[in-house]
């Protein structure tokens, strides 16, 4: 009896801990509206999986997007018709799942009643949040697409696709091959079955042929969960391509994917889109890390626009790294804060109208036309420039920037 | 002796009907005191999930750990939702479909299992949860794969108030039915053979047959609550039918009290609001999560639902122990 | 002829790494009783340690591999005493408990170094070239170690006095009490067994693929997939189930794509459960 009461003491007191912790962190960690006397806050809701699938490089995103607030809101923040704002990022966690998006999205939109966001990433989690943002005419720049209609097209009119996504960064990537390596003539597509296969491999296959690039067979499927990659690899290998064009996926997956595919013997090139060369060189291990080409921002070297050089050290500073994902979380916010200005106007509505009609748009990455009429079924990719980057030999290096217009 | 015993029965049972009519009535008046749409948006999640978790304790109590039933979850929602999104079916026609669709899937699949104990069981619910999922992404074409569902026509235009009050109806019906079920002769029957089924099937009781009727009607409301929830999140996705989700279900039921009928309701709404509540801990909350059980099982046998029960008993306790220490 | 000496070798190599990850949790379960769902995340655990002292520490990997065993070893030991005890018997509190677990560690994991991609180097670096066979070291030595440790397990539990005790224990526990045997001292030594084996898995696989505060939920489901496969109250039994699991997931992706290979191996082996209702090797369970 005294055992059992002890332990029910314990109990409370451990309630009564962790309540009071939570209570205490909510002080500490509670979203700021710092805002002075004269200047008002603009929301923007950041949606990115800070747990779950996608977390590891989802969390680095949201690294770039509050420094991305922090060096907006130090040089003034923005002026809508002659009032100051500041930027206040809301983050919320969409756990890498579709309700846990939706739940995020919900959280967003009709308790802190945002009208703008970014994110987010995996295909699900976006077409997800459009179900929340779009009926609420909530505009959103999205991180990524994998160019099926759900996610982003005319069905979601208030979604904005900040970044690039699947088709311009492998795209670029191609460009790249073939003036590169022009003896290389055919190649297979490997892409994760997520449902974008539908859509992504025609259009892909569209473009690697229009680059004199031949695709053998339909696209190689792996599902998210694969752990062993021996049996997909060896499927692609069987039809003998000269280069491996891997799609989307994260660097965990990509770079066994690469591993097992110099374990099996093959030397020819692999490219990746969005999935950096130095995270895949941890993967992969130095021995496999070679002839692997992706996009991605290599922030030391000097071929880089102004406003990279300027937010490299910050990054360094605050993180104690300097990864690609982060730039990307950088630029999301970035451009969406660029077109609010352009508008000048805090009504998603008119944002909208304005930014879909704007010739270009500036990015992290430099100045940027807006495309994608024909791709997509509306112009309103920024279509900024990409920057390629080589694995050799366990190197990273820069390589060059191409320019993307995505008709 | 008899007869106090008989009156503290009829007091407990009263206890209990006049708490469930509070909590009800409660729920009524409740979004006339909370405005905010996201708040009710959580309370229709935790509506789904009570019709999920009480199905899933009634399979339970027949001795049937199913540790798929998410699995059984996602065949009500996508059918409905598919036969919504594709056929146009309104949802008055897709959500019993949906609920039909999952008993006669759960029949067949609890006539095949029945030979299976205990722990099998349990395994091979695990895996058919997730073969159930590898099959939905095999026929993608209807069902969206990975990609998901999207785009289910949402019932009474998403307004969240209406649909609180919807949920609110279906799980009183649900709840009602279960218990119906659990009191009567048939559920009386299925948790004796659950203590021992060679004594059961020694009387004569088709013990096979009554498994399946678990299954069947425990599937039943949990396709129910998946048409529903397609319904009214309008997305489906894999991620909500996972192993983790048939794993978060049997832990509602289990710190709720699996002992009791009001666990699983008690356990999903503590178990859903807390978390939601304190969203701000971001990537934290699973430690707030896993606070919550630990000290579920260690504090409270019963689980959350004899916490006023230990809490009265601890209180009587004490003041014995000062009559004894009188001098 | 060259793909299907390939797949062979490749099926043999995963039986051999499934069985690996899936004898920590036999022995729990088929010896002790226990499901112990927190295996995944132990063995996730037993990756990050030695990845800690073997890169972060610089400390040689095989070392590090032998520490990161020892410490999940005596965590296990830890585990027995504060989680599994007061739940004896108790099927359900004992599933919170090892669900919390999980919770607790893989939140701990994310939140710490979940953001840093990491993999373990090679402990065998190399490619093994055969004629048409080509066969990474690693994967290799992770073979032998696999059938090393398998045989050495099924050897404990037959001849060795604890191991005979913790069968004792799982078959009848008040016959065992009534012969002498401490309960809680052989299931300390059962959990400790089932943790250092989970390291040993986390850190091979840590190198051959890499490291995540999730992996363990994937390798968890395959580690129940081969033991009720295999049958409970079997440790040798294991092989046949890594063999079978190993061989599906190693050959049907050649065939079908990734969802249908999913669905038909966890097709065949419900058939076979269905035709073998206890298993391949298994015993009856009350």
């Amino acid at each position: 009896m005294r055992a059992k009461k002890s332990l029910m003491v314990l109990g409370i007191i451990s309630l009564t801990i962790i309540f009071g912790t939570i209570s205490f962190s909510t002080l500490v960690t509670g979203t700021s509206s710092a805002a002075a006397a004269d200047t008002k806050n603009l929301d923007i809701g950041l949606l990115v999986a800070l747990s779950g699938f996608g977390s590891g490089a989802e969390t680095l995103i949201d690294q770039g997007a509050k420094t991305a607030m922090e060096s907006i809101n130090e040089a003034g923040g923005i002026t809508i018709n002659g009032q100051p704002y500041m930027i206040n990022l809301i983050v919320e966690d969409t756990k890498g799942s579709a309700e846990g998006s939706v739940a995020a999205a919900n959280k967003l939109v009709y308790d802190r009643k945002v009208k703008f966001v970014v994110g987010t990433v995996v295909p699900y989690s976006i077409e997800a949040v459009g179900t929340v943002t779009e009926p609420a005419k909530v505009l959103r720049s999205s991180l990524y697409n994998c160019a099926t209609p759900s996610e982003y097209g005319p069905k979601t009119p208030y979604t904005f696709m900040g970044n690039d996504g699947t088709v311009e960064g492998n795209t670029a990537l191609l460009t790249y091959l073939v003036e590169a390596f022009p003896e290389v003539k055919t190649t297979v597509l490997v892409i994760p079955d997520d449902g974008s296969i539908p859509h992504l491999g025609p259009i892909m296959k569209r473009a690697a042929e229009k680059r004199g690039l031949k695709v053998l067979g339909e696209p190689v499927s792996w599902t998210h969960n694969t752990v062993d990659f021996t049996p997909i690899i060896a499927k692609a290998l069987a039809r003998k391509p000269d280069t491996l064009t891997l799609l989307n996926g994260w660097p965990a997956p990509v770079g066994a994917m690469l591993k097992t595919a110099r374990e099996a013997g093959f030397t020819g090139p692999v490219t990746c889109g969005h999935n950096p060369c130095e995270d895949i060189l941890k993967v992969a291990g130095a021995a496999a890390s070679t002839n692997y080409f992706a996009t991605g921002i290599v922030g030391s070297s000097p071929d880089m626009p102004p406003m990279v050089k300027k937010i490299t050290p910050i990054f360094v500073k605050k993180f104690g790294h300097a990864l690609y994902y982060n730039y990307w979380g950088f630029n999301g916010i970035y451009v969406l804060v660029k077109a609010i200005e352009a508008a000048q106007s805090l009504e998603p509505d008119k944002v909208k109208d304005s930014w879909e009609n704007m010739k270009s748009i500036d990015s992290l990455y430099g100045r940027a036309p807006m495309g994608g009429a024909k791709t997509y079924g509306i112009k309103h990719t920024v279509c900024h420039p990409v920057a390629i980057q080589s694995l050799m030999n366990a190197k990273v290096k820069h390589v060059k920037w191409v320019d993307v217009l995505v008709p | 002796m008899i007869e106090t015993e008989i009156s503290l029965r009829a007091s407990g049972r009263l206890a209990r009907i006049v708490a469930y009519t509070a909590v009800l009535v409660i729920s009524l008046l409740l979004p006339l005191w909370i405005r905010s749409p996201y708040l009710i948006h959580v309370f229709n999640l935790t509506l789904i999930n009570i019709i999920a978790a009480s199905s899933l304790r009634l399979i339970a109590v027949s001795g049937q750990l199913s540790l798929g039933h998410a699995g059984f979850m996602s065949i009500g929602a996508y059918t409905a939702g598919g036969l919504a999104k594709h056929l146009g079916w309104a949802a008055w026609i897709t959500i019993p479909v949906g609920a039909v669709a999952t008993m006669i899937v759960a029949i067949l699949v609890g006539y095949l299992f029945v030979r299976l104990r205990a722990i099998y069981f349990s395994m091979v619910s695990l895996f058919f949860g997730i073969g159930v999922l590898a099959v939905n992404q095999v026929c993608e074409k209807f069902t969206g794969g990975y990609a998901g569902l999207i785009g289910v026509p949402v019932m009474f235009a998403g307004s969240k108030v209406q649909n609180y009050y919807f949920f609110i109806g279906l799980t009183v019906f649900s709840l009602l039915a279960l218990y119906r079920i659990e009191t009567c002769r048939i559920g009386v029957t299925l948790k004796a053979i659950a203590q021992s089924h060679l004594v059961a099937s020694s009387v004569g009781i088709n013990e096979a047959g009554y498994r399946v009727f678990a299954m069947g009607v425990g599937c039943f409301f949990v396709g129910l609550s998946g048409a529903a929830y397609a319904h009214y999140f309008a997305v489906l996705s894999h991620s909500s039918f996972n192993f983790l989700a048939s794993v978060n279900m049997l832990v509602y039921v289990l710190v709720g009290g699996i002992g009791s009928f009001a666990g699983p309701i008690v356990g999903t709404t503590v178990l859903i609001i807390i978390p939601e509540l304190f969203r701000m801990l971001k990537a934290y909350v699973p430690y707030l999560f896993a606070a919550i059980m630990i000290i579920v099982i260690f504090v409270m046998p019963e689980g959350l639902v004899g916490l006023p029960g230990q809490i009265i008993s601890w209180i009587k306790g004490s003041r014995e122990r000062k009559d004894t220490h009188a001098p | 002829m060259e793909t299907v000496i390939n797949t062979i070798i490749g099926a043999l190599v995963l039986s051999s790494m499934y069985i690996l990850v899936a004898l920590g949790f036999a022995l729990l379960l088929s010896i002790m009783g226990v499901l112990n769902f927190a295996h995944g995340a132990i063995y996730m655990v037993g990756g990050y340690i030695c990845y800690q002292f073997a890169v972060e520490f610089g400390l040689n990997q095989w070392l590090s591999l032998l520490l990161s065993t020892l410490i999940m070893g005596a965590f296990g030991v830890l585990l027995e005493r504060v989680c599994f005890r007061p739940f004896y018997g108790d099927m359900y509190r004992t599933i919170v408990m090892t669900i919390a677990i999980v919770l607790v560690l893989e939140t701990t994991v994310n939140v710490l170094v979940g953001v840093h991609i990491r993999s373990l180097p090679a402990f065998v670096p190399g490619i093994i070239k055969a004629g048409a066979i080509s066969l990474s070291a690693e994967r290799l030595v992770t073979f032998f170690i696999g059938g090393v440790l398998l045989l050495g397990l099924t050897l404990f539990i037959k001849k060795a006095k604890a191991g005979q005790q913790m069968l004792a224990v799982s078959q009848e526990p008040e016959g065992a009490v009534l012969q002498g045997i401490d309960i809680f001292r052989i299931s300390a030594v059962a959990c400790a067994m089932g943790c250092a084996l989970a390291a040993v898995a986390g850190s091979l696989m840590g190198a051959i693929f890499e490291l995540s505060p999730f992996m363990g939920d994937y390798m968890l489901v395959k580690a129940i997939q081969l033991v009720i496969l295999s049958g409970i109250g079997s440790i040798g039994g294991v092989l046949a189930g890594g063999l079978i699991v190993g061989s599906i997931d190693a050959v049907l992706p050649l065939f079908a794509s990734g969802a249908v290979t999913q669905a038909v191996g966890l097709g065949i082996i419900i058939v076979l459960l269905l035709i073998r209702p206890r298993g391949l090797f298994g015993r009856e369970v009350t």
